[in-house]
């Protein structure tokens, strides 16, 4: 083995330094990596605003079949009669009126990168994704504002009869039957106002079968990228790991800063099984102008296991809690989250376990941060069922401040209607010691690594769950919120 | 639908989670509360230590205002986040509530500890409903410099009696100043009950607050700390049992502002077989409350398949110098316990029985007047015989 | 070339509540061996921390000059960078960043150039091994569920590696067994060995002196040094404890 010296990384605890693609990774990662805007040019746009006109007029440019048509219109009724929530960040500043609901690029879905068009493939090259993919990832999808540009998967998994398509594709293809069996049940149009937006004008996303007993070793991604001005993105994304199978999938976000508001409201639907497994990973790093309004949820049948493993970084405002619902007897599910709250965020985030089955199981550990003036807010509830005997449950969330001008504020629930059970709960909100600062200074490190040394540390347990190559980012996104306010 | 029904808002959670959780805040029904023309019989026990005095509730009101903090309270923290609700003399059951007694209770009673003062034996105040009764009844206790005294407040009745009894208590701790408020719930199964408490607690003063509740159909508590002074203290023990049907609805704010400030908060006990309880416990770090610490922990013990059990431990923060913490256990009777007591020849009900009383053991056994803990001690025990 | 390597100068110390330390003086030349003694309360860690440059202390007089440069005024990091050390008498513990990053990232601060890695490694290995501390030591959190030795084990571990000119110890000793106390000690001396280090040891016991040849002892009584002896001042301590000192500190 050869010796490697590392400069590029200060301090890693989560990777091993040895490792030298991940510095070349990371070398040339930093935020103008997200930031780049592209020219939109010859791009298919609806008119700002909502209106049955504009749904039917997405409906028509996507071909959909007659039910989805109905599916949109019944959507935007519900839509125009419910309320905003009572609760959580302000959301004043996105005005529906002044939204693009639909964006298409110049261009069809394509399964090679050189077919993408230079402009778009470029903004992907940036992002690292067909790097990536040719690394590590058995799929990928690439969406571009609101459709679908690029969409692979690798043979050897195709082959195993793993379904891994644009959403458009799903609807009307070989799995059609399925898709409308399960769209938009586990999130209910009715659920709340945004999940009745996303029903009305969704557009894009992935659709993901895994058949029965089929393990993919590697994961698929969907990187989601949001380029035009003041538009929305509404992709759904439908997963369903069919018994004993077992899936890794991740999901990127980004979008360039706008000074208007954009918005995401997209839907990620997750089905697992009897015994199957399904991890869902998720670095969103959204631009500081986005409303980000997404809904997770995932049904886990009898001796299934769902993961979530996520990171939020950017947007505006947030409104993020996935949701798990543990029907099956022995169920377990078990997520791992860190959110940033940096300048001008308002990041609510969190999630929602339903015990349903019997000896279901549920672990939540959560880290969050706030600085310069940036707000986070973790919420979550844990409701165990009547019929959930012998459920278990444990909540653990910790939060650092890191200067007096932020705010972190922890609001959980527990609602539990059975007595056997076993419930916990742990919050823990502080600062960085000032001790543990003077301990590393003594050892000669300057104080503001010794601070993002210690930073880093409290969000190792949840880097340590992602695949190497996101970890790196989530510690350089880590670094770059650090370093923000040094500067 | 519920909400054609006619209430009072009551116990809001200072920082709103999901409406369809239902914890965001409890109402009061008129239609659930018993219609009884009877008073209350009001005695109290050494309170000729302190100077007391019925004043009309709009005097008392303004007083106690005078004595707040609350306009520079709400003004930082209403600009930047709507989480609060605006209240001068903020409590725990909140406005609605206040201004329902303030128009409803003529007099209220002021009592005033001399400073320096520390009159050795507690003030006892107990209503005794009897056969059935009502009572409305506010107080301000107003602890002045460096004083320190203990208020007991019991609610008795006959066991199966019915009523309604609704309590304000409001707090003026001066600068050194220690009030040890404690209050006891042992009505009978038709109650309703609404027992609201608040305090000012200015620099090194300690509001010190205990609540046991054993009966009534409906509870309803609720304490609000504004711990404005440096080094401010404010400690909660309660302990509570609901059955039956019942329902017990807590809501404590400990608001921190002064520096240095100190709050515990401590909460147990057990539910069985249809019963309900739902609690809310913030810790609220207000900006420049700096070198605080806040500690909430909730144990609670499900005897029955049925019960219902909600709890919302909230931390808020806008301070950087802080340390907040929370922990909750909820569980049954472990198979280990159970086992061990089984082993030593006490079946599950005494099991449970025993367990019960050592969750509520600790909090009344602070209590300095033997009477009362006899009775509390009585009220389990009666309350776990009667169910075989 | 001078041989002076610390200087305090008529150092006076506060903290929030008041002074702790008064017109202290002491000098420690290369490669020499210091005790500091005294009875609790003394300010024997208050002056450790001093000369580290903990914020909670604040020099309200006098100067600290190492290798003749006045520090008084400099940060820790920097002072640990031109080769000043102090082990900690409770050491913090830092979750999520592991023994072997951070002791790496360290030594590259304090020499200012990128750290080998297999030099590193073995380094490290053999350095654990001296100290009888487990392998698996360097991928666990610093100091996180460490025991009390265990953590006075890792504090050793630093200073062999970073191999600082002048080293602090302080209570290093305090609640560790016989066999804790001969391992720690026999690191000491390799770092005294291997690089003709200083040290100021501050102790209440003499089991950690046993293998080290003690220049001079010093006693700090209610924040002043009331004398400084030679190693035989360890066994008077010892036998008379600081009854005369007090007595002394007292009149004065």
């Amino acid at each position: 083995m050869s010796e490697v010296i590392d400069d590029a990384v200060h301090f890693d605890p989560a990777i091993d330094n040895t490792k030298d693609d991940i510095n070349a990774y990371l070398e040339g990662t930093d935020r103008s990596l997200y930031d780049f805007k592209d020219d939109e040019t010859g791009f298919y746009k609806v008119d700002e605003g909502l209106t049955p006109e504009i749904v039917d007029q997405i409906s028509k440019e996507k071909n959909d079949p007659e039910w989805m048509h109905e599916f949109r219109l019944k959507s935007l009724e519900l839509y125009n009669k419910m309320q905003v929530p009572n609760w959580g960040p302000p959301i004043d500043g996105l005005d529906m009126n002044n939204i693009i609901t639909y964006v298409r690029p110049n261009t069809k879905m394509k399964g090679t990168w050189d077919e993408v068009p230079e402009e778009i493939k470029s903004a992907f090259d940036k992002l690292g994704i067909p790097q990536a993919e040719h690394k590590y990832l058995a799929g990928v999808g690439a969406q571009y504002d609101s459709e679908l540009v690029y969409h692979n998967l690798q043979d050897f998994v195709a082959q195993q009869g793993v379904v891994y398509s644009d959403m458009e594709s799903a609807l009307t293809g070989k799995y059609a039957d399925m898709v409308h069996e399960y769209f938009m049940k586990l999130v209910p149009p009715t659920d709340h106002k945004f999940a009745a937006l996303h029903g009305a004008v969704w557009s894009g996303g992935s659709f993901v079968y895994v058949p029965k007993g089929v393990k993919v070793d590697i994961p698929l991604q969907s990187y989601f990228r949001l380029n035009a001005k003041g538009a929305g993105q509404f992709e759904h994304t439908l997963i369903i790991v069919d018994e004993g199978a077992d899936l890794h999938f991740i999901e990127g976000c980004s979008a360039p800063k706008w000074n208007v508001a954009n918005l995401h409201a997209g839907c990620v639907e997750l089905y697992v099984k009897k015994n199957a497994r399904l991890r869902y990973s998720t670095i969103e790093n959204w631009s500081k102008n986005m409303y980000n309004l997404n809904t997770k949820r995932a049904l886990v049948e009898e001796g299934g296991r769902m993961e979530w493993v996520s990171g939020s970084f950017g947007s505006h405002v947030s409104y993020l809690y996935p949701t798990t619902i543990l029907k099956g007897k022995g169920a377990d599910c078990e997520y791992t989250g860190i959110t940033f709250s940096g300048k001008g965020q308002d990041l609510d985030t969190g999630c929602r376990m339903v015990h349903i089955g019997e000896d279901t199981s549920s672990l939540v550990t959560t880290k969050s941060l706030s600085k310069d003036g940036g707000i986070g807010t973790f919420r979550s509830a844990v409701e165990i069922m009547p019929t959930a005997k012998r459920a278990k449950s444990s909540v653990d969330c910790q939060s650092l401040m890191l200067d007096d001008i932020s705010r972190s504020d922890t609001i959980p629930e527990m609602d539990v209607k059975t007595n056997n059970c076993d419930v916990g709960h742990e919050a823990k909100i502080g600062r960085i010691s000032d001790e543990a600062v003077f301990y590393l200074m003594s050892r000669g490190i300057p104080e503001n690594e010794a601070r993002a040394m210690i930073v880093s540390g409290f969000a190792n347990p949840i880097s340590k769950e992602l695949p190497l190559e996101y970890a790196a980012e989530m510690n350089n996104l880590i670094k770059l919120e650090m370093e923000g306010s040094m500067a | 639908m519920a909400e054609q029904r006619e209430g009072m808002t009551v116990n809001r959670l200072p920082s709103l989670t999901w409406n369809r959780l239902g914890v965001n805040f409890a109402k009061i029904f008129d239609d659930e509360i018993p219609a009884s023309d009877a008073e209350a019989a009001f005695s109290a026990r050494n309170d000729d230590q302190v100077a007391r005095g019925a004043r009309a509730t709009e005097e008392a009101q303004t007083f106690a205002d005078s004595m707040s903090d609350g306009v520079r309270r709400e003004a930082y923290v209403a600009a930047k986040r709507s989480i609060y609700q605006g209240q001068h003399f903020a409590t725990g059951l909140g406005h609605d509530f206040t201004d329902y007694m303030n128009a409803n209770v003529p007099e209220t009673y002021v009592y005033t500890v001399e400073e320096n003062d520390h009159p050795d034996k507690p003030i006892v105040l107990n209503w005794d409903f009897g056969k059935g009764a009502k009572a409305l009844a506010q107080q301000v206790i107003h602890v002045k410099k460096n004083a320190e005294a203990t208020f007991l407040m019991t609610y008795t009745s006959e066991k199966n009696a019915e009523g309604l009894g609704m309590f304000e208590t409001r707090v003026i701790l001066e600068e050194g100043a220690t009030l040890h408020l404690m209050k006891v719930n042992l009505l009978g199964e038709g109650f309703v009950l609404a027992d609201d408490s608040a305090a000012v607690v200015r620099d090194g003063a300690h509001f010190d607050y205990l609540s046991v509740m054993l009966g009534a159909a409906r509870t309803y508590a609720g304490c609000y700390a504004d711990q404005c002074g440096k080094g401010a203290m404010f400690t909660v023990d309660t302990g509570y049992m609901a059955e039956k049907d019942h329902l017990v609805d807590i809501n404590y704010v400990a608001a921190q502002r002064g520096k240095k400030t100190q709050s515990k908060i401590n909460v147990k006990g057990s539910l069985r077989d249809t019963a309900k309880k739902v609690f809310r416990g913030t810790i609220d770090f207000r900006k420049g409350t700096k070198g605080s610490t806040g500690d909430e922990q909730e144990d609670v013990l499900l005897l029955s398949p049925r019960v219902t059990n909600k709890t919302v431990p909230v931390i808020l923060t806008e301070e950087e110098d802080v340390d907040g913490r929370h922990g909750a256990t909820i569980g049954n009777l472990s198979e280990d316990i159970l086992f061990y007591l089984e082993t030593r020849g006490l079946d599950a009900d005494a099991a449970e029985m025993l367990m019960t009383r050592g969750r509520l053991a600790g909090v009344a056994h602070r209590i300095p007047d033997q009477d009362t803990v006899d009775r509390i001690d009585a009220f389990i025990e009666e309350a776990f015989g009667n169910n075989d | 070339m001078s041989d002076t390597l610390l200087e305090v100068k008529n150092l006076s110390v506060s903290i929030e509540e008041g002074p702790i330390l008064h017109d202290v003086n002491l000098t420690i030349n290369k490669g020499e061996t210091h005790v500091l003694m005294g009875p609790n309360g003394a300010g024997k860690s208050t002056l450790g921390n001093t000369l580290m440059g903990n914020p909670v202390y604040h020099v309200t007089g006098g100067q600290i000059l190492f290798n003749g440069e006045d520090i008084t005024n400099a940060t820790v990091d920097k002072r640990a960078r031109l080769g000043m050390f102090m082990s900690f008498q409770n050491p913090l513990e830092v979750p999520g960043l592991s023994v072997e990053s951070f002791i790496r990232n360290a030594m590259r601060q304090r020499t200012g150039k990128p750290v080998k890695i297999m030099q590193f490694k073995e380094q490290l290995e053999s350095t654990m091994d001296l100290l009888q501390m487990d392998a698996s030591y360097a991928d666990r959190d610093l100091n996180v569920g460490f025991s009390g030795g265990e953590k006075k084990k890792a504090e050793i571990l630093q200073m062999l590696m970073l191999n600082p000119s002048f080293a602090i110890l302080d209570e290093t000793d305090s609640g560790l067994d016989v066999d804790a106390v001969r391992t720690v000690s026999q690191g000491i001396e390799e770092y005294h060995k291997r690089s003709d280090g200083a040290l100021l040891i501050i102790t209440h016991s003499t089991k950690i002196l046993e293998s080290l040849d003690v220049d001079y002892t010093h006693v700090l009584v209610k924040g002043s040094l009331v004398t400084t002896g030679g190693a035989d001042l360890v066994e008077k301590i010892n036998d008379e404890g600081f009854e005369k000192y007090l007595e002394e500190e007292e009149k004065a």
